[in-house]
This record gives structure tokens, C-alpha cells and sequence, in this order.
């Protein structure tokens, strides 16, 4: 394995950071404040080709990989977290239909998602204890010419804009999420419901809220029998991406705060020539290093079509640490002005949290990490 | 069909380098490579012309070691194939030795209906090569370029000047410049960075191009480059009326030599 990036790789990085400051930077504060989907900046990254990352060249995607595919999203979220966070949620289904879908399926679907005619989405919480546990479960009954589902997702991303579902649902009432299978979804299925939109904490522009299936017409997508393995699978890429995120919230607070430090003046002595401010700033540092090359070496093992589960569990257990800490010591060194809604780093801290919470692996990462050890 | 030809620089990020404080210093081990910013406007001027008239564009760079790290960037803004002459020396060249290398290598891959150049590079800025390339090419030069359209016979070229815009007709072959505000680089697609590294290159070698010692001696010699750090002297007066504060503070001033 390679740790250096290839010329493409630092290509394709920079093109995302020149077009993250162009296209997502003087938007983000108008975001973050109207929490407006951003319809035309999404429209404007499909003709960039940022909706198309790793999907095959076959289907009009660009086929750069994964590694290409975080180091762009770290850009993109250096700017906007929650644009970025849109793209992320529409990789992930269209992930799962190029890993699972039939020939049919891909031919049908991932086009459009390449093109951004589609947008997808990953409908997998419940408001239950897990997912197929709660009184609301989304349960998959099969008819003679397919599935309908019945029930309720909880937080789904994209919701309302997306036009392609990727569906975890239970087979079995019985079995539970033992059952779970995927199933793709038309947004436009009769009997599907949008619920209101989630004023969120973090993250605004990228709408999120409930979806209700009554009896909605759905495609089997992949072996019925697998769905918890791909859930898991779909939830260690997601996870390797959102880490990503939380890489790029922070290295952009870590920059912020490290001018500041020069600027602001205490004692006659710029505050980042004092020790205290000087470790805070190394810690970060650091952490954000080590956390960028474990998101690249996991998204390099997706790649090579190694096992990556664990190394998934590890970054996003680690970014989890590292996007909060950090944002607590970026806000702190910059004082009543990083406090200040009138100033980034208070929507970056609020963003870096959206980042850290959102879909974990299936199990605990810790448990998935120490699975992997015994 | 027109054939087009566009020179650029490869020149470090000024975003990468650090000034150090204790003696202004510049430290530029970090910095990375890119395409000078004014020449992707001409990248971007001449890739908008061969969209809109046909023909063909190639690009041409002259560098250190480094230069060859430029080709996938340049392609994928839109040239068709590029050029590179590498050279050890070329850290110290000015733009006498620029101008000489690329006419040379211009002579021996052209000829060409238009040759565009950026109005400076973004790291020297000395503005100088467009001119010296029409000089040693016997060509006319059209400088501050904002406007060039094509109608398949010639060029009409709208040059910015100081109090006025002129507009040239050109018939036949010229050296451009075009400035910055001409237009709006595109960022290249994934796809274009992909289909970049199918498109042609060729190195040409610096010692196949019949250039003579006077003509790779730099004229002009860079002593130092140091960083400029506004400091404030902090001068507070605060001793007597109103009126006797603004009159110190006017008589040192003068004293500056700043009013």
C-alpha cells in the first residue's frame, strides 16, 4: 500500500478545496442561518462530477476510488460540512446499489445518481431500541410481484429531496433486525411520507426528517438473507466518510484558531506565543494527523477489497473524540469570540457534533474494535 | 482550424509559504506546485477559443525538476497536449533566459496561429515574457488582452490600456497576453483530471534547442526575497490640549515622510 497520494489523488484534492472556497465557503453562513436545501450548489457538484466519486466509469461515474473520494470530502467539509454531509448521504445509497443492485437496478439507477437527477438517501434509524425492535419498525411483507413496506424511519438525511430510498427493513416480524433486508425505494411510491423537517443543531441545509411507509412498493436490493451484513458493511463505509467530515470541520478550526492565536494580542504578546494555547493548538494538530491518515488507510483498504470493518470502527471512534475535544479547545482558544454565533467557530462546533453522532457502526465501535482483536 | 499554444508557469503556492519573523525570511519547504494564477486565465482563454473555433492547444513550460509535475494540472484545464523543457537552472532564470528557452522551443514545435501568455506570473510579476516572446519571434505582441474573439480568418483582441480599451485585428500569427480579469478559470471535473493523464506530453530537451550561453545567462540576478510584515509603532500622544496632540502627531508624520 502506498502512503503517498498519486498525482491524481493531489489533483483531485486540490480541484475540491479551489472549489469548496469558490462555490461552498460564501455560502455556508447563509446556510447554516436559512437552513435552505442547497438545490443549485448540488446541481453545480454533479457537473464537477462530486456526485460520482467511485461509482463505475461504465454508468458515467469517474471511478477515483475511495481514497479520492475522502480526500474530497475532507475539502468540501473544510467549507461546508453540510453540503458535504448531503453527499455523503447520496454516496452512501448510491454505494449500495452499485455493491448490491442487479444489473437492472444499476442500469436504472446510477445515471441518474451519477448525474444528480437523482439524489439518493439511506433510511435506516428507528425510533425503537434498534432497528426492527420498536412498535413502528419498518417490516418488508412480500407480494406476488415484489415487497411493500410498512412502518417508520427516523432522522433519515435527504429526506423530501431525495428521489432514490435505500430502505433496511424486516422480513420477519418475529426475527427482527435479524431479518433485515435492503430495499430500494421510489420517492415518488405512492403511500410515502415526508414528515416535517428536523430543526437540527449542526449541519443545516441538509434537510432531515421522519419517512412513513404505508404499504410502499419496493425492490429487493441484494440477497434478502445478507441484509445485516451489508447493513453493516453500508454503515463502515458511511462511518469512513463521516469521519472525513469531522476531519475537515477540524482541520478548518484547528486553521482558524491558529491565526487567532497570532492576531489576538494578551500581556503585550500574541496569545498562541503562550504555552497553554501552544499545547491546545499541538494536540489538535496531532490528533487531526493521526485521524486523516487512519480515514485515508480505511478508505485505501475499501479500495483494495480488503476487510475494513474494524478500521472503520477504529476512525470513527477516534474522530468521535477528536471533533469534540478539539472544537471545545478551538472555541476556548478563541475565547468569548469563538463563543459568538457571529463568528465560524460557533457553527463549526455545532456542525463537528452532527458529524460525530450521526449512524455508527451497527454494534458499539469499541465491541466491533475488540471483536477484531480476539 | 486554428492552432493555439498557451505558456504557463509552475510556480509554489504563496498560501503554503511561511515568513519567518525573527528575519523575514521565507520558508518554502512546505509549498506545493501549482499553475501560476494568471496563466490559467490564459489556459482558460485559449481552451474557450479552441471550444468555440475548432483547432488544437497545446501548452508550453519551462521549469525545474519539478515542471514535469505540472502536466496532469495543465491538461486537465483543457490543452490538448503539453510541452516541457526541464532545467536545473531554471530556478535562477529571469526572463530574458524564459523568453529565450521558450522561442526556441516555440520555433521548433510551431508555428502557431496565437501564442497566449498570462499577463505576469504570481510569483515574479515582472510581466515581461509575452513582449520578449514577439521580439525573438518576429511576431506582433497584443498585451492586456480582455476580450479575444475568433471568426475563423483572425482575431479581433479588446486590450485594456491605462485610460482606454483599443481594439486590434490580427491577421496572421501573434504573442497574447491576457489579463486576470478576462474570465473565470474553470475548476477541472474528476473526469478531466482521469483524461488527463491520457492526453500526449513530450519533454524537449533544453540542449536540442541550439541556445548559445548568452542566451541561458540571466541578465538580472535575485539577491534575496524577503516577507513583508506591516509593524505598528504604537505611537501614542497623550501630553498636553487637543490641539498640541494633533500638532505632534502631524510633526511626526512629517517626519516619516508621510505627509
Amino acid at each position: 500500500m502506498s502512503y503517498l497520494l498519486t498525482e491524481e489523488q493531489q489533483l483531485i484534492r486540490m480541484n475540491a478545496r479551489d472549489f469548496a472556497k469558490e462555490h461552498l465557503e460564501p455560502r455556508a453562513v447563509h446556510l447554516d442561518k436559512s437552513d435552505e436545501f442547497p438545490a443549485t450548489t448540488i446541481k453545480l457538484m454533479a457537473e464537477h462530477d462530486l456526485l460520482s466519486w467511485f461509482l463505475p466509469e461504465a454508468f458515467g461515474g469517474a471511478e477515483v476510488g475511495y481514497l479520492s473520494y475522502v480526500l474530497g470530502i475532507e475539502e468540501l467539509s473544510k467549507a461546508s460540512a453540510a453540503v458535504a454531509s448531503i453527499i455523503v448521504n447520496h454516496m452512501s445509497a448510491a454505494y449500495a446499489v452499485n455493491r448490491w443492485g442487479s444489473a437492472q437496478q444499476k442500469q436504472r439507477h446510477l445515471p441518474a445518481l451519477i448525474k444528480g437527477e437523482t439524489l439518493g438517501a439511506l433510511a435506516l434509524t428507528e425510533s425503537g431500541p434498534s432497528v426492527g425492535e420498536g412498535p413502528n419498525a419498518v417490516i418488508a411483507t412480500k407480494q406476488a410481484d415484489g415487497f411493500v413496506l410498512t412502518g417508520n424511519k427516523s432522522f433519515v438525511a435527504n429526506a423530501g429531496r431525495a428521489g432514490l430510498y435505500v430502505v433496511f427493513a424486516c422480513t420477519d416480524p418475529l426475527a427482527g433486525g435479524k431479518s433485515l433486508a435492503a430495499f430500494l425505494v421510489d420517492a415518488k411510491a405512492e403511500g410515502l411520507e415526508i414528515g416535517l423537517k428536523k430543526r437540527m443543531m449542526g449541519l443545516r441545509g441538509r434537510p432531515i426528517a421522519d419517512v412513513t411507509f404505508r404499504n410502499v412498493a419496493a425492490e429487493l436490493l441484494g440477497p434478502a438473507e445478507s441484509g445485516v451484513a451489508m447493513c453493516s458493511e453500508l454503515l463502515s463505509v458511511l462511518a469512513i466518510a463521516e469521519a472525513a467530515q469531522t476531519v475537515g470541520i477540524t482541520a478548518a478550526a484547528l486553521e482558524h484558531a491558529g491565526k487567532y492565536a497570532q492576531q489576538r494580542v494578551q500581556f503585550g504578546r500574541p496569545i498562541g506565543a503562550f504555552e497553554a494555547i501552544q499545547t491546545m493548538l499541538a494536540e489538535i494538530a496531532t490528533n487531526c494527523h493521526v485521524a486523516r491518515h487512519a480515514v485515508y488507510h480505511a478508505a485505501t483498504l475499501i479500495e483494495q477489497g480488503e476487510p475494513f470493518s474494524a478500521e472503520a470502527a477504529m476512525v470513527k471512534l477516534f474522530s468521535q473524540r477528536l471533533g469534540m475535544h478539539s472544537l471545545l479547545d478551538t472555541v476556548q482558544i478563541e475565547g468569548g469570540y469563538g463563543y459568538s454565533e457571529e463568528m465560524l467557530m460557533a457553527k463549526l462546533f455545532r456542525d463537528v457534533s452532527g458529524t460525530t453522532i450521526a449512524e455508527s457502526p451497527m454494534e458499539f465501535p469499541e465491541k466491533l474494535i475488540a471483536a477484531s482483536i480476539a | 482550424m486554428p492552432r493555439l499554444l498557451v505558456c504557463y508557469k509552475w510556480v509554489l503556492d504563496e498560501q503554503d509559504i511561511r515568513i519567518n519573523p525573527t528575519d523575514l525570511s521565507l520558508d518554502a519547504s512546505r509549498a506545493k506546485g501549482k499553475v501560476s494564477d494568471f496563466d490559467r486565465n490564459a489556459i482558460e482563454a485559449a481552451t474557450q477559443l479552441v471550444e468555440q473555433l475548432g483547432g488544437t492547444l497545446d501548452a508550453l513550460t519551462y521549469g525545474t525538476s519539478t515542471v514535469k509535475q505540472s502536466l496532469k494540472d495543465a491538461l486537465s484545464r483543457g490543452p490538448n497536449k503539453a510541452y516541457w523543457i526541464q532545467d536545473a537552472e531554471a530556478v535562477r532564470a529571469d526572463s530574458h533566459v524564459i523568453a529565450s528557452v521558450l522561442a526556441a522551443a516555440i520555433r521548433k514545435i510551431g508555428p502557431y496561429d496565437l501564442i497566449i501568455c498570462g499577463e505576469g506570473s504570481s510569483d515574479s510579476y515582472n510581466q515581461q515574457i509575452p513582449s520578449r516572446l514577439a521580439e525573438l519571434l518576429d511576431l506582433p505582441a497584443v498585451t492586456f488582452a480582455q476580450e479575444i474573439a475568433g471568426d475563423g480568418t483572425g482575431f479581433k483582441i479588446r486590450r485594456k490600456l491605462d485610460d482606454c480599451t483599443e481594439l486590434a485585428t490580427v491577421r496572421g500569427s501573434a504573442v497574447v497576453s491576457v489579463l486576470g480579469e478576462m474570465n473565470h478559470p474553470r475548476i477541472p471535473g474528476l473526469k478531466q483530471v482521469l483524461g488527463a493523464a491520457k492526453k500526449p506530453s513530450e519533454e524537449i530537451k533544453l540542449a536540442d534547442l541550439g541556445l548559445n550561453s548568452r542566451d541561458l545567462m540571466p541578465r538580472a540576478i535575485n539577491k534575496s526575497v524577503r516577507g513583508f510584515v506591516m509593524k505598528r509603532k504604537n505611537v501614542i500622544f497623550k501630553d498636553g490640549s487637543a490641539a498640541e496632540k494633533v500638532a505632534q502627531m502631524v510633526a511626526s508624520l512629517a517626519n516619516e515622510g508621510l505627509c
